[in-house]
């Protein structure tokens, strides 16, 4: 299948889904430019949900982690621009050092860039190590930019962005996105009671809540972020100007998380705002009904929305 | 290839803690003139850079501590003088490799005292590297033993020969062990140089693992030597191994300072730096080792006067 997509440049990748175009721009850096991508089991017949080319310049490391980010981090140091591909973002625990305290020091140190693509993917549903969204800790630290793209376009920004910079990326994926063909805009409507900030497969999930919404009376705007660090929140905030509401919703865990730290800096910068989170609870995440802890669900967030308010009203 | 033979090891072998430990006893016969007066260069100003830290640290002029490398410095010497090209990917204990490669002392001297005009811009205290004429020091940023996958991964990225130089401590981090075999695995021309001093920090290496590096080394495919830090036979293996890399080298040290700062416990075991001067004399170049002793003292003196 793989060997089916056509080789396009990307002035010819319209209408492509986010994991053609992930592959397409794989494989340009990989055959044109001499990068390097580097991750356990990535020349696997389907190659990591569709989104690897088949190339020798794909390294399928040994099942080790640490040890295969800094073989990356040692990559970068060459030159090559290395991908580094972890299946399941629970992996970047492990395999964070060598980007969070080598390639995120270095050029501050040093004044050497070790700029890594790290692609991170997440999925939902699985086991209490394989279903977790971890780009919360990586805004933590310093010289790592962290973005959640969801759209081909964004995709693209997010690529171009890296190779014109020396900095390691964190770019968060979520499988269930991979499919996705569409650009999203932020969404500002007339009447509406709520701003909902959205991060990664939230953002479709909003949309969806969206319509739960409509039926249950309620209007609400949506803002996409995708860039986590550096974060705008004075150009994402703006709608906090006219409707000084908002809530935040991620797909990891809220407690110390993505959601609490952007919807600090949207108070911080507009005073006065009010601005709540919904991400995952404080406790695991297995594939059983009872301990699920899902990602926010449309039902999930409509039912907040509506609380938020209700609360405000009452 | 390999030489490492299984009962030989240092770990079993009481000997090794000799100073003739599995050294090549006529190495220096293999070497020129302009190799041998290399060698004991390289040391000398490494000795000399590190007695003026004694003297400065001594009279309490500094705020940090440094790692010394006196009583190991025949290693880098070796290294310096036969594969000068090579990347290296080093750590802490590091000062006498950077000089080795050429970097200025007074870049050292500035490092560590946190100033600007050192070589990292007196950032981390203890960071060096050095990028010129060929050159390519690669500084660690300071978790113990990165340096063994990322030079790996610098390796595998440009082809280069690579040198990742760490201490027996580093030696078993997790991430260095699935470095040996992914060289091994990719062929990669990576020298693992671990330099051996049976201890880490404070911790002896045998409370520490039952295995023996040079034993792991080679069921990985990889050849191995373990020896004592004699740097004529380091050059000798090197010269063995240098198209069939990857290799790896444990090299018994022993060195003559604290882990960290200018302390001393105890005499070491042995004193190379004596040894090689005494094998390099019986050259009769005897005149050309005072030579060098007497300009690398002045060199080190005047690097330091406004601390002394």
């Amino acid at each position: 299948m793989r060997d089916e997509v056509k080789r396009l440049d990307e002035d010819s990748m319209e209408n492509l889904s986010l994991k053609e175009t992930i592959r397409i721009l794989t494989r340009k850096h990989l055959e044109e430019h001499n990068g390097i991508l580097l991750g356990e089991c990535v020349s696997d017949p389907g190659g990591v949900a569709g989104t690897i080319p088949e190339s020798s310049n794909v390294i399928d490391l040994p099942m080790t982690e640490t040890a295969g980010a800094d073989i990356a981090v040692g990559c970068a140091l060459a030159g090559r621009r290395p991908i580094f591909v972890t299946r399941f973002q629970d992996f970047m625990l492990m395999n964070g050092s060598p980007i969070v305290y080598f390639a995120g020091v270095y050029q501050p140190l040093c004044g050497i860039s070790a700029p890594v693509f790290v692609r991170a993917l997440a999925n939902d549903g699985f086991d209490a190590t394989h279903s977790n969204v971890l780009h919360s800790l990586f805004m933590h630290f310093s010289g790592i930019k962290v973005c959640a793209p969801i759209t081909p376009g964004e995709y693209k920004q997010v690529w171009n962005c890296y190779l014109a910079e020396e900095l390691p990326y964190y770019v968060s994926e979520f499988r269930d996105c991979y499919n996705n063909q569409l650009e999203l805009m932020d969404e500002i409507v007339p009447g509406a009671q709520l701003n909902v900030f959205g991060v990664s497969i939230c953002r479709m999930r909003i949309r969806e809540a969206k319509k739960i919404l409509k039926q249950w009376g309620i209007q609400i705007n949506i803002v996409d972020i995708m860039w986590l660090k550096p974060f705008d929140a004075v150009g994402k905030g703006k709608v906090l100007k006219k409707l000084p509401l908002g809530l935040v919703v991620d797909p990891g865990r809220s407690i110390c998380g993505a959601a609490e730290h952007l919807a600090y800096e949207l108070m911080m910068q507009y005073p006065g705002s009010h601005v709540e989170v919904l991400g995952v609870d404080d406790r695991i995440k297995t594939p059983s009904e009872v301990y699920q802890n899902p990602v926010p669900t449309a039902e999930m967030i409509a039912n907040k929305v509506y609380t938020i308010i209700k609360g405000r009203i009452s | 290839m390999a030489n490492h033979k299984k009962g030989s090891d240092s770990l079993s072998n009481p000997n090794c803690r000799d100073s003739r430990f599995h050294i090549i006893p006529d190495a220096i016969s293999r070497c020129s003139r302009e190799e041998c007066l290399s060698v004991f260069r390289h040391m000398t100003r490494a000795r000399e850079f590190e007695n003026c830290i004694v003297r400065v640290d001594q009279a309490g002029k500094f705020q940090i501590k440094v790692h010394m490398s006196s009583g190991q410095e025949a290693v880098s010497a070796a290294l310096a003088t036969v594969a000068p090209a090579y990347q290296y990917f080093i750590q802490h204990r590091s000062m006498d490799i950077f000089l080795a490669l050429g970097g200025a002392p007074e870049e050292v001297r500035d490092e560590i005292n946190c100033l600007p005009g050192g070589c990292v811009g007196g950032k981390l205290g203890g960071a060096f590297q050095y990028h010129r004429d060929g050159r390519d020091l690669y500084a660690h940023t300071g978790l113990i033993g990165e340096n063994i996958p990322v030079g790996v991964g610098a390796a595998l990225g440009n082809g280069r020969r690579t040198v990742c130089l760490f201490g027996d401590g580093a030696a078993e981090e997790d991430y260095a062990l699935t470095a040996y075999g992914f060289a091994a695995t990719h062929r990669l021309p990576v020298l693992f140089v671990c330099t051996d001093n049976r201890l880490s920090v404070l911790s002896p290496l045998a409370k520490r693992r039952s295995w023996d590096l040079c034993e792991v080394a080679a069921g990985f495919g990889i050849p191995s030597y373990d020896m004592t830090d004699d740097p004529f036979t380091i050059m000798q293996r090197l010269r063995e191994v240098e198209d069939h890399l990857p290799a790896l080298f444990n090299i018994q040290v022993c060195r003559d300072y604290w882990h960290a700062g200018t302390g001393i416990d105890q005499p070491p075991e042995w004193n190379r730096y004596a040894l090689v001067r005494e094998q390099i004399a019986a050259l009769g170049l005897d005149s050309e080792l005072e030579q060098i002793e007497r300009a690398a003292r002045r060199e080190m003196e005047d690097v330091w006067k406004d601390y002394l």
